[in-house]
């Protein structure tokens, strides 16, 4: 899969674009004014990249899932347009250059994952999740373990942990 | 920290690691503090900070520690390179546990050098994109009238003439973005930045979990990254003064107006010269330490490896018994299998099942994934004919095969008490090193200090590893024949039942509660069901092993292996014992 590295390198690169905004405007230098840009739209895309889900161990996990529904920002095409429009103008301030083009890269991704078919999975969408969710469909899964069983008094004084043969 | 025992005894578990960060961090510390200083005081470089200011200084102290970094970043992942260090610490006794043990940390090794590497870039670009704005600022300034001397002397400093000045902006009004990418340094840079972020988003745990090949590739693109890191310094766009001794820039500097007259023969005009870049220097080392594995690698390529017996075990898992000549290895050790028939590229990593004295190697294979599905499909013509013939063996299709590599379990003779942890499939390294204690105590009788051994096996249920728990059944059984012997106490196996239980296996269970055998398990040694309370495990082991070391070594899920490494510091802290933790990783 690819679209969880379009992801992950989105999601760094807004990190790193909202860094690099605050240097340009306290740095001064041409066209800082898109250092202000870059300081709403670093949040704002971070703020957008890091809903996912992702396997762990067979099952879905996500973060901040409901924010996952809204239909848009679901599609992988949808944001590699994003990232293409909004990533362009800060390639014109030098400070931004970098991190625009790992957007720029990150739009790359997300158009090869598109072609490849992917998309963003839903975790009350895979069969497996879908077992440990609680009436309801939302919320935390149901872990996979028994607790421990507890030991009687007796035996936690006597054994002192653990069993002599 | 300092407990009634008299030390701060989490420094056994942790130390040896900490210090070897904090060494790093010093040599960072110690490197940009020099070239700092060097930049900051070299008449070399007068004009330079008097046009750049302290940007050039930050810029070129921390390019200095990404030299020192980026050459160091490979080597904690050169399989080969650990191997042997790990060969002349356990096979050749030349270093201390303590040392040994940082060869199994070489992750975290590399994990440090990576966000050294990513601050002092950031650090880097930042200070060089204040160079090239004053760049851009100096060739701007007014030539003379009104404008101070500062400013004409940057003015007169940009002006001289080609490849004898100190500014590489040479046109009025430049864009510093234009000056930037037009420059080697400046598109290398920027594609240099472009590339430490690719290299570090695929190092997310997401992506690896996802598709582990996604990781691998795109981390293969280091070796473009030390290309351009190669080529970004050699256009020597900072070119210090080379006429120092005709030219003093102390004395010289305010009367720039008269530089090259024949008024003022000791104030000639300066002159800049590039001495040529050095970080060439630095990773022709770790280069040619990767050019050796990558060789290695093909070599063993052209190894015979043959497959001699393939055994179909319940719950998908098949084993391979292979044969290579010349092959050696340690217990718990892995190696890498590729199967050209079923992918090209890919070589896969599985830990031996098999003990040294063995006369083959084994390796068990679960297929759970399209690599593993392929060759068992490609083997599965051998399942119950035994050991092939050469025919037969020369009909099936090649693998090859590359290490052994060594991991954390290499030291399990090397403490008087050992606890082996393997939870679900991380028992597997496990087998091999049981075997050779097996092996070791029955004929050889040389353990080392090796006196008792703990096993714990952790898992849902044991219908996915019937073939290890056959392993511990003969082992039980061999080692209680040597009744009387010093190794007949030396094994203690305790299984952890953490899956549900249905009521007719309960029930079976417990009617079959005074069997001499687990109905289970089919060992000796009774099931437990759930997960063990460590704290009481751990209590138990320091209670009856007072002021010994002892060793753990795990191999399992990483919240649990974060969970043991804290308890083992904290019991180390409060009994007389000292739990070393050594976790596994391939």
């Amino acid at each position: 899969e690819i679209s969880p590295l379009a992801n992950e390198n989105s999601l760094l690169s807004a990190g790193i674009l909202t860094a690099s905004s605050v240097f340009a405007i306290a740095a001064g230098g041409s066209r800082w004014g898109l250092g202000i840009y870059g300081l709403l739209l670093g949040p704002l895309l971070a703020l957008l990249e890091y809903p996912r889900a992702f396997k762990v161990e067979r099952r879905w996990q996500s973060r901040l899932y409901p924010l996952f529904r809204w239909p848009l920002i679901g599609k992988l095409y949808t944001r590699c347009v994003l990232h293409l429009v909004v990533a362009l103008p800060c390639l014109f301030c030098l400070p931004l250059t970098a991190p625009s083009l790992s957007l720029l890269i990150s739009a790359c991704l997300y158009l090869a994952a598109t072609l490849r078919g992917e998309k963003f999975c839903l975790p009350e969408s895979d069969a497996m999740n879908r077992a440990y969710l609680p009436a309801g469909g939302r919320g935390m899964s149901l872990p996979t373990q028994p607790p421990p069983m507890p030991q009687s008094q007796t035996e936690l004084a006597n054994s002192g942990g653990f069993s002599n043969y | 920290m300092v407990t009634k025992f008299g030390a701060i005894r989490w420094c056994h578990n942790e130390g040896p690691r900490t210090l070897v960060l904090i060494i790093l961090l010093l040599v960072n510390v110690i490197i940009f503090a020099v070239t700092l200083s060097h930049y900051e005081q070299s008449d070399a470089v007068y004009y330079h900070r008097l046009m750049l200011g302290h940007s050039l200084a930050f810029a070129r102290a921390s390019a200095a520690c990404l030299n020192f970094n980026c050459a160091l970043v490979a080597l904690p992942v050169c399989r080969n390179l650990l191997h042997f260090l790990r060969y002349l610490c356990v096979n050749k006794r030349l270093c201390k546990r303590n040392v040994r043990r940082l060869i199994d940390d070489n992750i975290s090794l590399h994990r440090a050098l990576a966000w050294l590497i990513c601050f002092h870039a950031a650090l880097h670009a930042a200070s060089h994109y204040l160079n090239i704005e004053r760049f851009v600022h100096a060739f701007d300034l007014p030539a003379g009238g009104n404008s101070s001397a500062g400013g004409s002397l940057l003015r007169t400093l940009s002006l001289l003439p080609g490849h004898r000045g100190i500014n590489p902006v040479q046109r009025a009004g430049a864009d510093p973005l234009v000056e930037a990418a037009v420059l080697l340094p400046g598109w290398t840079g920027l594609l240099l930045l472009c590339l430490l972020v690719a290299i570090v988003a695929s190092a997310a745990t997401a992506v690896k979990r996802a598709r582990f090949e996604t990781f691998w590739y795109t981390h293969k693109l280091f070796f473009l990254f030390y290309l351009l890191l190669l080529v970004h310094g050699m256009a020597g766009v900072v070119r210090p003064q080379s006429n120092l001794a005709a030219h003093k820039p102390a004395a010289c500097a305010s009367k720039f107006q008269l530089w090259g007259s024949g008024s003022l023969p000791e104030c000639p005009v300066p002159t800049f010269s590039f001495a040529g870049s050095t970080t060439w220097m630095w990773l022709v080392a770790p280069a040619a330490i990767y050019a050796i594995e990558k060789l290695l690698r093909v070599s063993r390529r052209c190894r015979r490896v043959e497959v001699v017996r393939a055994v179909q075990h319940p719950s998908r898992v098949m084993e391979l018994r292979l044969r290579c000549p010349g092959f050696a290895a340690s217990p718990g050790e892995y190696v890498f299998l590729l199967v050209p028939e079923a992918s090209q590229l890919q070589w896969h990593p599985f830990t031996l099942t098999s003990a040294p004295d063995d006369p083959y190697i084994s390796v068990h294979i679960r297929t759970v994934g399209d690599w593993t599905k392929q060759v068992e499909q490609l083997y599965s013509q051998c399942y119950g004919k035994g050991d092939l013939t050469t025919g037969e063996r020369d009909l099936l299709p090649r693998i090859y095969l590359d290490g052994p590599y060594g991991t954390a379990s290499d030291g399990v003779t090397q403490y008087s008490v050992s606890v082996l942890i393997g939870c679900g499939i991380g028992v597997t390294p496990f087998a091999s090193v049981l075997r050779d204690v097996w092996h070791q105590a029955g004929k050889t009788r040389s353990l080392r200090k090796l006196k008792r051994l703990y096993f714990y096996w952790i898992c849902p249920d044991c219908r996915a590893f019937e073939w290890f728990a056959a392993l511990l059944q003969d082992l039980e059984r061999d080692l209680q024949r040597m009744d009387g012997d010093d190794y007949a106490q030396l094994l203690d196996i305790r299984v952890h039942l953490t899956g549900s239980v249905e009521t007719r296996q309960a029930r079976e269970i417990a009617s079959r509660e005074g069997d001499e055998a687990d109905c289970l398990t089919g060992l000796r040694t009774r099931t437990h069901y759930g997960r063990p309370n460590w704290d009481l495990e751990l209590r138990g082991l320091a209670a009856k092993h007072p002021d010994t070391s002892i060793g753990i070594f795990f191999c399992g899920p990483g919240q649990l292996a974060k969970d043991l490494n804290g308890r083992c510091n904290e019991f180390s802290n409060s009994t007389s014992s000292v739990f070393y933790f050594n976790k596994e990783n391939f």
